[in-house]
């Protein structure tokens, strides 16, 4: 009975401990990002929403804000639950992995980092997470088991997966409230099925981030005020891989993935890989608010292509797919684990 | 909305062709090592997906509306 109601108190105190976090997270990302959308665009940091017919500027590199929510979140988290056992110190590698990672897209935003050397700066971001999962060595794959890979996991797997995600995430992006809402659903997707799996600690992270992202989403929903330029998108494909990574659920993470794989798939297989837009141009608006896809191949202009489609509509339709593989990956999980 | 729905409907189908394509080479490759029977895993898996994305794609296509004047 004493046994039981330790137990239960602790669960109690993490789970005030998040929620105290995430609302630190939601706060934060909501107040830097609303100051971010009135003075960028007077400081030069702005681009031009080319899918509204008066295309109008609004504040770039808005994931700063999640990135100074995600680190504001996480520090509060580590001060009042400070320890150097296993799961504080992946959780504080996962979240410094992100960090730097949002840190290399401001760098990018900034500057416009070259597409060679960015992936290695994405590399030297992921050392935090490589260094707490050091002693990791296998990734558990429904119906087939646990794969050992031994070094090559913390030394290979882990980088790859960070780099590959984090540039994946880049791709599937370019409309309001898409990034931010893809990333909420994903990395709350994560943060849901961490906790299931038994790694709170990892699903405290997943919902610190979660709520940094909403808490930007409300400013970069449709009609955005705010982009979240490489520091969001970079971040969020960084967040999803780590989190996967963290809690054992590479799996999930890669399900949740899928969205923007088919993107890179597609984009990878034309004859002109990922010169596209410079090619064939943007997505057009039409008169009547409906999108006009260009003619190279691409998640968001099957969309388009099918039926007349607005800006809104095209989103909620792409942030439906991602929940639908966000239910996939629940269901992969749920039926695997037990 | 019913045409978005079957879109988002066979964005399942890259995933639903390699999966099927990996554990089939997963029992095929019984006789490699375990990091090796993986590496090969992946290898099929790559181009399955692949052609996976490409099925959606030719799909998309039948079902795409004719431009407007």
């Amino acid at each position: 009975m004493e046994g039981g109601w330790a137990i239960s108190s602790e669960a109690t105190s993490l789970g005030i401990l998040t929620s105290a976090a995430a609302a630190v997270a939601l706060v934060a990302s909501y107040s830097v990002s609303r100051f971010e959308s009135v003075k960028f665009p007077a400081l030069g940091m702005s681009g031009i929403d080319i899918h509204k017919p008066d295309a109008p500027v609004r504040a770039e590199m808005g994931g700063l804000a999640v990135l100074i929510a995600a680190a504001a979140g996480s520090t509060v988290f580590l001060i009042f639950r400070f320890s150097m056992d296993g799961p504080t110190v992946i959780f504080a590698g996962a979240a410094a992995t992100v960090t730097l990672t949002g840190v290399v897209g401001v760098a990018d935003d900034i500057t416009g980092l070259s597409q060679k050397v960015k992936p290695f700066l994405i590399v030297g971001a992921s050392i935090p997470l490589m260094l707490a999962l050091l002693g990791r060595s296998s990734i558990f794959v429904p119906e087939i088991g646990n794969i050992d890979f031994g070094l090559l996991y913390p030394l290979v797997a882990v980088p790859l997966a960070v780099t590959t995600s984090a540039n994946f995430s880049n791709l599937l992006a370019g409309f309001n409230g898409l990034e931010a809402g893809c990333a909420a659903i994903s990395l709350g997707t994560m943060s849901v099925l961490s906790e299931i799996s038994g790694h709170p600690l990892v699903a405290a992270l997943g919902c610190i981030l979660t709520f940094a992202y909403i808490g930007f989403l409300t400013l970069n929903w449709y009609p955005s005020k705010i982009f979240p330029g490489d520091t969001g998108t970079l971040m969020a494909g960084a967040a999803l891989a780590a989190l996967g990574l963290a809690s054992g659920l590479e799996f999930e993470a890669i399900i949740l993935s899928i969205p923007a794989a088919m993107d890179f798939a597609l984009k990878m297989s034309h004859r002109h890989p990922f010169k596209q837009r410079h090619i064939f141009g943007n997505t057009k608006v039409r008169a009547d608010g409906t999108l006009e896809p260009a003619t190279y191949p691409a998640v968001v202009h099957a969309f388009m292509k099918v039926s007349p489609i607005s800006e809104r509509d095209l989103v909620v339709s792409l942030l439906a797919m991602q929940a639908m593989f966000a239910a996939l990956a629940t269901g992969i999980m749920l039926v695997f684990s037990w | 909305m019913i045409r978005q729905v079957v879109v988002i409907g066979l964005s399942l189908v890259p995933f639903a062709l390699s999966s099927v394509a990996a554990f089939l080479a997963w029992e095929v490759a019984e006789a490699l090592m375990t990091v090796w029977r993986m590496i090969f895993v992946v290898l099929v898996w790559i181009p399955a997906f692949a052609g996976g994305t490409q099925i959606f794609w030719r799909v998309v296509g039948l079902l795409a509306q004719k431009p407007r004047a």
